[in-house]
């Protein structure tokens, strides 16, 4: 059998499996004028070869396992940053401006696409959640009282530009073809295949971006010429310009604040994600390291009207639970009274 | 054999042990694709396949403290994968966890012009077609040695063969692609 012999060295030689003595053997067993053809299978061996058609994994599979990476997360963040978090929700809850229109000023692109074609809107009540696979394998859960538009022919094929209104998180697909454009009112993100969330309520006084990982593009709309790069857990918080005059009756006081500020946050997001999650622990631990969770959970601000609310201790799950039931359900260990108009919650001792 | 872009896959395994998770997607456009071609040969399921190879993506990030030491990685994964595959046929109460007879493999297509190659269309067809006549074991050995570069003795231990079998399958594989390039050459003539 030294003819198979000879094909069985080849292929040991092709792969880089030969010892010297068979290839000595192997130069033994060749034929002659067989070179031509030998030269063919030569290249033919270091050319790929590929199935037709081709096949491989949907992009669900990636997004599994990145599923699966920040449910490990959540469970393992601890809440080193709840103090940080309770600085920022206090800033945040100076009374409340309303921007008539939660389209942006100066949208011309985005403005003529929705003409050429019909807009895709996903919109969230107060209280509920949702995640919406985008046409490009983009996810993003968009929290409640949210409002997300995108084009329904042209997104994924001739752009990736979205409008947010409210809070939402995006784990976008890479594509450096077609950046990732998001358009909220004051700011406008550039994605370059990342994860992270956005906040921009109308009624806030700030928009922010909180990134968990990769890297995105930031420019404002009072200076748009300005290009922000935020890197992994550095949150950015633009305050709100002062709305046009036709779109509130009342003109609110003007924010004297510089343009925008970054925060390192840390190795710890979790606060800020926490509204995905499907359910909220905590464990022994005290109201005011509760807030932070709780507004990001019910999408509200709370305030304490006494201090010693703050220094009590809780622990329990919220999943579906309603704020009502949540908060009656903690009345009672807790001693206090509540008032909740919009999105505020007042609590006091009883 | 396959040329791969250079990745430092010593690199990408230090620094998924350092929590980053964009070391986790290179890894995976690298590797999803090949995988997936394993497990889809033994569970014969698209859907299955895809639970598999995110199961293995998912239990590497999981272990990635204790792998990064790995020293073959490439084989690592390619036996997590045979692994997964055959607990999910287990699951679904098949008795052949691995029936090589019935691997479930696309039809290959090598991917360069006759021009490139500098033989005929009719001679790249006929290859293409010697190929995909080989018996499913056979297919799938050549597979693993000339696209994913395994070495012989760890196709062996992925298909529980024995290195003498995996040299026999990668002889009959040549013998009959010659065959194709040399029928061609003598109607040449």
């Amino acid at each position: 059998m030294s003819t198979d012999r000879y094909w069985l060295l080849l292929g040991k030689k092709k792969s880089g499996e030969t010892s010297p003595e068979e290839l000595e053997e192997l130069a033994a067993l060749s034929p002659e004028g067989d070179e031509d053809t030998l030269d063919a299978l030569d290249r033919v061996w270091v050319a790929p070869m590929e199935p037709v058609p081709e096949t491989f994994p949907s992009r669900n599979v990636w997004h599994r396992v990145q599923k699966s990476i920040y449910s490990e997360q959540a469970r393992t963040g601890r809440g080193r940053l709840l103090r940080l978090g309770l600085a920022l929700a206090a800033a945040g809850v100076l009374g409340a401006i309303v921007i008539g229109g939660w389209y942006m000023s100066g949208r011309k692109v985005q403005q003529a696409s929705v003409d050429a074609h019909p807009m895709n809107q996903v919109v969230t009540q107060a209280g509920s959640k949702t995640k919406i696979a985008l046409p490009d394998g983009t996810l993003v859960w968009l929290n409640g009282n949210s409002q997300l538009t995108y084009g329904n022919k042209s997104f994924g094929t001739e752009e990736r530009e979205v409008t947010l209104s409210g809070e939402a998180f995006f784990d976008v697909v890479k594509n450096e073809k077609l950046p990732f454009i998001i358009h909220t009112k004051d700011m406008t993100i550039r994605v370059l295949g990342t994860a992270f969330t956005v906040r921009a309520y109308p009624r806030d006084k700030t928009v922010e971006t909180v990134l968990i990982r990769g890297l995105v593009e930031i420019t404002t709309r009072r200076d748009p010429e300005r290009k922000i790069v935020l890197k992994p857990n550095e949150k950015i918080v633009v305050p709100v310009e002062a709305p046009e005059s036709n779109s509130t009756a009342k003109a609110p006081a003007r924010i004297p604040a510089s343009p925008y500020s970054i925060l390192r946050l840390g190795k710890d997001t979790a606060t800020e994600t926490v509204w995905m999650r499907s359910k909220l622990e905590f464990d022994n631990e005290t109201f005011e390291e509760l807030a932070p969770k709780m507004e990001k959970w019910y999408n509200i601000h709370i305030h304490f009207k006494d201090e010693k609310i703050r220094k009590r201790h809780f622990s329990g799950v919220i999943e579906k639970e309603t704020l009502t039931q949540t908060l009656e359900a903690m009345k009672l260990s807790g001693h206090f009274e509540y008032e909740i108009k919009d999105n505020e919650l007042w609590l006091r001792e009883n | 054999m396959q040329l791969f872009p250079f990745i430092d896959w010593r690199d990408i395994q230090n620094r998924m042990a350092e929590n980053d998770q964009e070391a986790l997607r290179v890894l995976y456009d690298h590797y999803s694709k090949r995988l997936f071609e394993l497990a889809y040969a033994i569970v014969r399921s698209k859907e299955m396949a895809e639970e598999v190879v995110g199961d293995v993506f998912i239990q590497v990030w999981q272990k990635r403290k204790r792998i990064h030491t790995v020293e073959n990685f490439s084989f690592y994964l390619y036996v997590m994968t045979r692994n997964s595959s055959r607990s999910y046929l287990r699951k679904y109460g098949q008795k052949k966890l691995l029936d090589l007879d019935e691997l479930a493999l696309p039809i290959y297509q090598i991917d360069a012009s006759p021009e490139d190659l500098m033989i005929s269309g009719e001679a790249l067809q006929a290859i293409n077609r010697a190929i995909n006549e080989l018996p499913p074991q056979c297919r799938m050995v050549f597979k693993l040695v000339k696209e994913d570069g395994l070495k012989y003795r760890e196709v062996a231990e992925l298909l529980h063969l024995s290195p003498k079998t995996v040299e026999n399958q990668m002889g009959i594989a040549l013998k009959k692609m010659h065959a194709a390039l040399q029928i061609y050459r003598r109607e040449q003539r």
